[in-house]
C-alpha cells in the first residue's frame, strides 16, 4: 500500500501558511492513519499530545501496518488474540526549505520537556510540500544520537536547554532520499520515512516490553543530556571540567537527587515567611505535590 | 448523549490534570491520558524546571547575589534590601551547595543568564526526576473511557453490545447514575472474556474520587 494517501484532493499542502497549517495537517495525518486501522484521537484540553492513535495488532508482529483490525479479534496467521496498542504522537509539518535540484532542509525544534521516556511517543515530523512522513519511535530517535552514527549530538548544547535549537541537519536529497547530515556524517533516516515508519510504529514491542525500553531510554537520554557540550559558551578545558562537575553532581549522585531535594524543601518550609511562601504558593499551584503549607 | 455530558465528564478529568481526547471518526468514547512516574504513578509535571548541574526544583525566588536573602518575583522591579550598590536579585538555585553557586566559572553563566531559572537560561531542565520519589522514568498512562449514563440509556446489556466491538483490555467504562445526587462507578476490562453487569450501588459519591482511583490502575 502507498503511504501516505491524498486524503484531501481539493487542496495541497502549501496552501497554507505558518500560521493556519496546523489544524489541516493534523487532521491530514489523523486521517491517514484511520486509513491505516488506527483510531484516532484529538486533545480537548492544551497538552503536548497532538494525536493519540489506538489500533489492535499481532503481538507477534504479523500485522501489517494498513490492514484495517477494528472488526477483529485475532491474527489471520498465528491466531494469537490481538493487543491494544497506543502510540502518542508529536506532529511537526514544515515546508522543507533549499534547492529542490541538490538539497533541501527540515528544520525542527525540539526541547526538554518533549523528551519522554516512554517508547510509545512518536516524533511525526510532516514534509507538506513533499507529502511525506518521517515517523521515529522516541527510543529510536535517542538510539541514533547516543551510537554515535549520526554525528554530534545537540542534547547537551545550551541552546537545547534554552529551547531555541533549530535542528537542520535532516536533509531531503535531489534523488528524494531523507538523510541527516552532520559533518562527516551521512546517515539515512528512510527507515522512517512514509510505509517504513509506518511500520515501526505498529511494532507491539514497546508495549509489550515497555519496562524495558523505558530504562533504556532514560540510560539514553541521561547520556546525552548531561554530556556538556560548549557552543559558544565557553572554552573546550571548561567544557571538559563541566562533565567532569556533572559526572560527580548529577550522574553518581542520582539517589541523593530526591533527598537534597527533602532537605531544601525543609530548609525553605522552615526559613522563609508566610507571605513569601503564599506568593511561591501562587507560581507553584499546579505542582500540589511540592505545595509549601 | 449530548456533546455537553461528555465535556461535563472530560472537564471533571481536566480539572484532576488528566488530559482529555475525543475521537475523530464518531466512536462513543474518549480517550485519557496523563504521564506519570513509572515507579510510583505522580504526575510527572514537564512544565516545572530543575537546575541542569544538581537537579534541585525551581521554587519561583529571586536571590540576592550578595546576601542570598529571598524574594517573591511577583515584584521584578524591587532591589535587596542588603544595600550593597552591586547586588542582584537573580532566579537562582536555591541549593547552596549548586555548582551554580559554587563554582566561579558556572557562577559566572548564572549570573550572566540573570539565574539558573530565568526565562532564558541555559542552566535549567524540564523535570528529569520525580518530585515524589526522585525517579527518572516516566511513561504514558492512557484508557479509552466509555459512559454509561441512566439519563440515556436504560438496558446496559443492549448498550455493552452497541460498545462492544471497541472495548478492548484496559479499557474503562463509567457508570453514572442519577438520584437525588449523583453517583458513580466504573469497570476496568482487565482479564480477558471478563464479564460485566451493572452494581447493585455505586462505589463513588463524587467524581473526584472515582477518577482518583482510576488514575491508580
Amino acid at each position: 500500500m502507498k503511504f501516505p494517501i491524498k486524503i484531501f484532493e481539493d487542496i495541497v499542502g502549501t496552501d497554507f501558511e505558518k500560521h493556519n497549517k496546523k489544524h489541516v495537517t493534523e487532521d491530514y495525518v489523523s486521517c491517514n492513519l484511520f486509513e491505516c486501522g488506527w483510531d484516532t484521537y484529538r486533545p480537548f484540553n492544551d497538552t503536548g499530545i497532538d494525536i493519540i492513535a489506538i489500533k489492535k495488532v499481532c503481538p507477534n508482529n504479523h500485522t501489517p501496518f494498513h490492514e484495517k483490525t477494528t472488526y477483529s479479534y485475532n491474527c489471520n496467521k498465528c491466531g494469537s488474540s490481538l493487543l491494544s496498542i497506543h502510540r502518542f504522537i508529536q506532529v511537526k509539518t514544515r515546508e522543507v526549505k533549499g534547492d529542490d535540484s541538490y538539497s533541501q532542509f527540515f528544520g525542527y525544534t525540539l526541547k526538554s520537556k518533549d523528551i519522554r521516556t516512554d517508547p510509545r511517543h512518536v516524533f511525526l515530523l510532516y514534509s507538506d510540500a513533499t507529502d511525506e512522513f518521517i515517523i521515529i519511535p522516541m527510543y529510536d530517535y535517542l538510539k541514533m544520537f547516543h551510537n554515535k552514527k549520526i554525528g554530534k549530538s545537540h542534547f547537551g548544547t545550551p541552546s537545547f536547554r534554552v529551547g531555541n535549537n533549530k535542528v537542520n541537519s535532516l536533509k531531503r536529497e535531489s534523488d528524494g532520499s531523507w538523510v541527516w547530515k552532520s559533518r562527516p556524517n551521512i546517515y539515512s533516516f528512510m527507515p522512517f520515512v512514509n510505509e517504513n515508519g509506518m511500520e515501526l510504529i505498529s511494532n507491539p514491542k514497546y508495549d509489550i516490553e515497555l519496562s524495558k525500553y523505558v530504562m533504556e531510554i532514560v540510560k539514553m537520554k541521561f547520556d546525552l543530556f548531561y554530556n556538556y557540550s560548549k557552543g559558544q559558551q565557553v572554552d573546550s578545558q571548561t567544557e571538559r571540567e563541566f562533565n567532569d562537575l556533572l559526572e560527580k553532581s548529577v550522574l553518581d549522585n542520582l539517589e541523593n537527587i530526591s533527598n537534597n531535594r527533602q532537605i531544601t524543601k525543609s530548609y525553605l518550609e522552615s526559613t522563609l515567611d508566610k507571605s513569601l511562601k503564599e506568593s511561591i504558593n501562587g507560581y507553584l499551584i499546579k505542582y500540589k505535590e511540592i505545595l509549601f503549607k | 448523549m449530548r456533546i455537553t455530558d461528555i465535556k461535563s465528564l472530560a472537564y471533571a478529568f481536566i480539572s484532576n490534570d488528566i488530559n482529555v481526547y475525543f475521537p475523530d471518526n464518531g466512536q462513543e468514547c474518549f480517550v485519557i491520558e496523563r504521564l506519570c512516574c513509572e515507579k510510583c504513578s505522580t504526575h510527572w509535571h514537564t512544565s516545572l524546571l530543575e537546575c541542569y548541574f544538581c537537579g534541585e526544583l525551581n521554587y519561583y525566588l529571586y536571590q540576592c547575589t550578595t546576601c542570598n536573602k529571598k524574594y517573591s518575583i511577583t515584584n521584578s522591579s524591587i532591589r535587596c534590601n542588603c544595600g550593597n550598590i552591586n547586588s542582584k536579585l537573580i532566579k537562582a538555585c536555591i541549593n547552596p551547595k549548586c555548582p551554580s553557586n559554587t563554582v566561579d566559572k558556572i557562577k559566572k553563566i548564572a549570573l550572566k543568564e540573570k539565574g539558573v531559572f530565568n526565562l532564558k537560561s541555559s542552566l535549567n531542565l524540564s523535570l528529569m526526576y520525580c518530585i515524589n520519589c526522585g525517579s527518572p522514568s516516566n511513561y504514558y498512562k492512557s484508557f479509552k473511557v466509555f459512559i454509561y449514563n441512566d439519563r440515556y440509556e436504560s438496558n446496559f446489556n443492549d448498550y455493552f453490545k452497541r460498545i462492544e466491538k471497541d472495548f478492548v483490555l484496559n479499557d474503562i467504562i463509567i457508570l453514572k447514575k442519577h438520584n437525588s445526587v449523583l453517583k458513580y462507578d466504573f469497570f476496568h476490562y482487565s482479564v480477558q472474556k471478563q464479564e460485566f453487569s451493572l452494581p447493585s450501588t455505586y462505589r463513588f459519591k463524587n467524581i473526584g474520587s472515582l477518577i482518583f482511583e482510576i488514575i491508580r490502575l
